[in-house]
Order: C-alpha cells, then sequence, then structure tokens
C-alpha cells in the first residue's frame, strides 16, 4: 500500500448476490479510500449496499471482484487463518441489535475478543472492567445484557469492540435501536472514547442526528459511491436533508 | 378373580385348598405354577410316563455345590445343575429359543432412535436459536475448531446429565422394587451398553449442528 494514511481503500469493488438464479447486484464498482484516525459514515437508501460493503471492508465477506485493502492487506487473498486472525486482532464490530451474548455478563461480554485473541480469562476480565470503567458502566459489571437499557447494552457492545485495541471498528446502525438523546451519548462515545488516531471508525446510519459526528461522510445509491463530502460541525447542527 | 388362602379349586377332577400363595417374580409365562407335595401332585395331574420333570436339592452345610452337583450327575446320569448355572440355562433358553430378546431389541432400537431423534432435533434447535451468536463470534474470528470444540463441550455436558439422570432413576426404580415380585437385573454391562448409546446420540446430535455452524456466513450478524 502506498498511502499508509488510508485504513481502507476500495477500488471497483463488485458483489452479486445470487440466489437460486436470482441476481442482485449489491456493490457495483465501489471507490472509496478512508482514512486513518477518520469517522467516516455511510448513508443512503435501504438496499443501496452499505451493510454489504462494510462486510466486505470488515473482512466477513468476499467480494467477486476489484479489490478491498484493509490496513494495507488484501483480505480477499488472505488464507482464512490469517483473515480470522486479522479480524480477531484488528476489527471492532457494533451492531444495531447489539448482539451481546444473553448468558454472559457485561466483563463477560467485553472480554470475548481478548479471548478470542489467547488471552488469559482473568486478565481479560480485568481489562474489561477497565474499559467497561470507560464507557461510564463501571457499576454494572456483573449485569447480565436482559438487566441492561438498550443504551447500555449499547455501550457494553463499544467496549467490547474496543478492547482488543482494534484498528478498524464496523459499526451498522449504532443508534438505529435507541432513542435520540441515547443515540446521541453512544455516538459521543464512539468519537471521543473510540475514535483516535490510530483507529478508524466506519459508521453505517440513517439518523440524520448523528451526521454531524461524522469526520466525512459518503453516499451510497444503487451500489455506488455517489458522493463522498466534509462535513463542517458548525454548519450541520441538526441535520442535514440533502444527505438523507 | 384372584384366588386367596381357603379357596378351593377343581384340578382333573380332584379338589384342591389353598394355604398359602408364593410370592415370585414374574415371567414370561401365563401358566400358573401350583406347589404341593409329590404324591399330590401324582394324583392332581394327567398320567403320563414321566411325572417328574426336576428335583429341588438343599445342600448340606458346608456342602461344595459344584462338586455335589458333579456327584449327582455322575451317581444317578441325570443333569444336575448349581443356582447360578440353572440361571444361565434358564437365560439361555430365553435369549435362543424365544422371541423376547427379538421384541427387546426392537423396543430398545425403538428408543434409541426416538431419542436420537428427538435430542437431535433439541440440540439443532438449541444452535438454531444461538446461530447470530455464534455469527458474532465467528465475525469476531473465532475458528470453526474453537465452535467446534463449544459444540461438542456443550453435547457431551448434556449427554452426561442426561446419562447421569438416566441412570440414576433406573437405579432408583431397581432399588424401589427390591420387594416386589418385578424382575429388575441391572448389571454393568448395561452402564456400558446404555453410556455407549447415548454418547452414539449425542455425537449425532453434535455433528448436524457442527455442519449448520461451520458452513453459516459470518455475514450474516448485520442482517436484521
Ligand atoms: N444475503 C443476501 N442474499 C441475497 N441478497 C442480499 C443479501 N444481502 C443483501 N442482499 C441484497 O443486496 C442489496 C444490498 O443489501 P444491503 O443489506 O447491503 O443494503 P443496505 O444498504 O444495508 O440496506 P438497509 O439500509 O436496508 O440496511 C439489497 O438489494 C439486498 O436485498
Ligand atoms: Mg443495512
Amino acid at each position: 500500500m502506498t498511502n499508509s494514511n488510508l485504513a481502507v481503500r476500495c477500488q471497483n469493488v463488485l458483489k452479486v448476490y445470487d440466489t437460486g438464479g436470482q441476481k442482485v447486484t449489491a456493490l457495483n464498482g465501489v471507490n472509496l479510500d478512508i482514512a486513518m484516525g477518520e469517522l467516516m459514515m455511510l448513508v443512503g437508501p435501504s438496499g443501496c449496499g452499505k451493510t454489504t460493503l462494510i462486510s466486505v471492508i470488515a473482512g466477513i465477506l468476499d467480494q467477486d471482484s476489484g479489490c478491498c485493502e484493509v490496513l494495507g492487506e488484501d483480505l480477499l487473498n488472505m488464507s482464512n487463518q490469517k483473515n480470522l486472525a486479522f479480524r480477531a486482532q484488528n476489527i471492532g464490530f457494533v451492531f444495531q441489535a447489539f448482539n451481546l451474548l444473553p448468558s454472559l455478563n457485561a466483563a463477560e461480554n467485553v472480554s470475548v475478543p481478548l479471548l478470542i485473541n489467547g488471552i488469559k480469562r482473568a486478565e481479560a476480565e480485568r481489562k474489561a472492567i477497565a474499559v467497561l470503567e470507560q464507557v461510564g458502566l463501571g457499576n454494572r459489571v456483573n449485569a447480565l445484557p436482559s438487566e441492561l437499557s438498550g443504551g447500555q447494552q449499547q455501550r457494553v457492545a463499544i467496549a467490547r469492540a474496543l478492547i482488543h485495541g482494534p484498528r478498524l471498528i464496523v459499526c451498522d446502525e449504532p443508534t438505529s435501536s435507541l432513542d435520540h438523546e441515547t443515540g446521541r451519548n453512544v455516538m459521543s462515545l464512539l468519537k471521543e472514547v473510540a475514535l483516535h488516531q490510530d483507529r478508524t471508525l466506519v459508521i453505517v446510519t440513517h439518523d440524520a442526528r448523528i451526521f454531524k459526528f461524522a469526520d466525512r461522510i459518503a453516499k451510497m445509491d444503487d451500489g455506488h459511491i455517489v458522493e463522498v463530502n466534509k462535513i463542517a460541525v458548525s454548519q450541520n447542527q441538526n441535520h442535514n436533508p440533502e444527505l438523507i | 378373580m384372584p384366588l386367596k388362602v381357603g379357596d378351593s379349586l377343581e384340578l382333573n377332577d380332584h379338589r384342591a385348598i389353598i394355604v398359602g400363595i408364593a410370592k415370585v417374580t414374574r415371567t414370561f409365562q401365563s401358566q400358573p405354577v401350583v406347589y404341593t407335595t409329590y404324591s399330590r401332585a401324582k394324583s392332581y395331574a394327567p398320567r403320563e410316563r414321566k411325572l417328574l420333570s426336576f428335583v429341588l436339592v438343599k445342600a448340606k452345610q458346608g456342602q461344595n455345590p459344584a462338586e455335589l452337583t458333579r456327584r449327582i450327575r455322575a451317581n444317578t446320569g441325570l443333569a444336575a445343575y448349581t443356582q447360578a448355572e440353572f440361571m444361565t440355562l434358564t437365560y439361555e433358553y430365553f435369549m435362543h429359543n424365544t422371541g423376547i430378546p427379538i421384541n427387546f431389541g426392537i423396543s430398545v432400537l425403538l428408543g434409541f432412535i426416538v431419542g436420537a431423534a428427538i435430542a437431535g432435533q433439541t440440540f439443532y434447535n438449541f444452535t438454531l436459536e444461538n446461530l447470530r451468536q455464534f455469527g458474532v463470534l465467528k465475525a469476531m474470528g473465532t475458528s470453526n475448531w474453537t465452535l467446534l470444540r463449544m459444540i461438542l463441550l456443550q453435547a457431551v455436558l448434556v449427554g452426561s446429565t442426561g446419562y447421569g439422570l438416566g441412570v440414576g432413576l433406573t437405579a432408583l426404580f431397581g432399588y424401589l422394587m427390591r420387594y416386589s415380585i418385578l424382575a429388575f437385573k441391572f448389571p454393568w454391562q448395561l452402564l456400558l451398553f446404555s453410556g455407549a448409546g447415548v454418547s452414539l446420540i449425542c455425537v449425532f446430535a453434535a455433528l448436524i449442528s457442527i455442519f449448520k455452524v461451520i458452513r453459516l456466513e459470518p455475514a450474516i450478524v448485520f442482517k436484521g
């Protein structure tokens, strides 16, 4: 990779879903560069391919053609084993539906990425408690997901996405299950705690109220990136109708 | 109407009065057995060339039964068996000359198949319910090998719990039936056999789940 400042470089990425003879072109030649340390939002109408794109970027879905370099690595041509290790070390995930393991408490949920990376349970849980404190849940480390509010669950999920120090965090609609106020808190947390110069965030969202947290917004339609806007925070206090 | 002590009945034109009811283990046959003295038995039973089919011998204190049967055999030319030998003989007879083992075998096989189907289905359902969690673990970089071990561990835990409960309940049943007329036998071979059966069922149940999880696309994690 020539530009070491880039976290993600997608070039002409194509993905066609084939479900029983019916072909759906989800990504139709995506070109997108995302810088290291940047918070990039991905917006666009339903079905335009946002989820497909971040799945390819996160290495959990193989594109059919085109190149996607993530942190300088070409994930498509990586061995399965290496791809797993790459994800375990470098990628954090935040989902719309939180996706915490229901039978594990907050600290145990947060320690999962460390366990996957082979770290001992006691050490992992100690670190998990520290990260839970960072996201403001130091007093709920033993709570089960069912005992936490949506916003709290999403904060646990953010702690889980952070704990192993990944250099890229992908989020699909992280605020869509939350009310406005909670969603904003979750976004500030992502921006303040998760984002720093060595970590990139890619956030798929429909939620115009959180656009102001983005460094840049990439607008997708019909499998393409149609434009990438730099956001001037002062001019985008609440929402930017043009982007919805 | 069951007979009771004091009742009288007619046996081949002879009157017999019941003076006691023997408590014996239930057998597979339905013919009633009448205990009486040899001389009365001769008058009750219709005339046949040989009325005596066997004699029950009680050994004197201190006699070696094996040695005794050998002596009886040598002196009379008749077959003589110790209690254990006679048990084996009876057992062998039922195993080789009756339809009972086949009937039992079919019951056991049926139980096995139904057990495997239900256990497999339940276990598979459990996997399906948690497919999203498996997807999340997969996306976060958990290898198929680790997931496979997780599922196997689950199967082993469920299997041993079920096996323990089953063996425990069976043993309890046998214990409670110890003074009843039901014959109950629970040799260690049965423990091994049922253990192997349960293991087979668990492996089968785990396998279908493992295939499902291995083929699972981690990209499902982002799906609503
Ligand atoms: N597993 C799949 N099999 C077949 N088609 C799929 C699959 N996943 C997505 N698609 C199709 O690919 C296109 C892009 O889907 P994708 O989920 O990426 O859209 P999206 O932009 O995330 O939409 P939304 O905003 O509704 O989440 C859609 O037309 C969708 O129907
Ligand atoms: Mg989507």
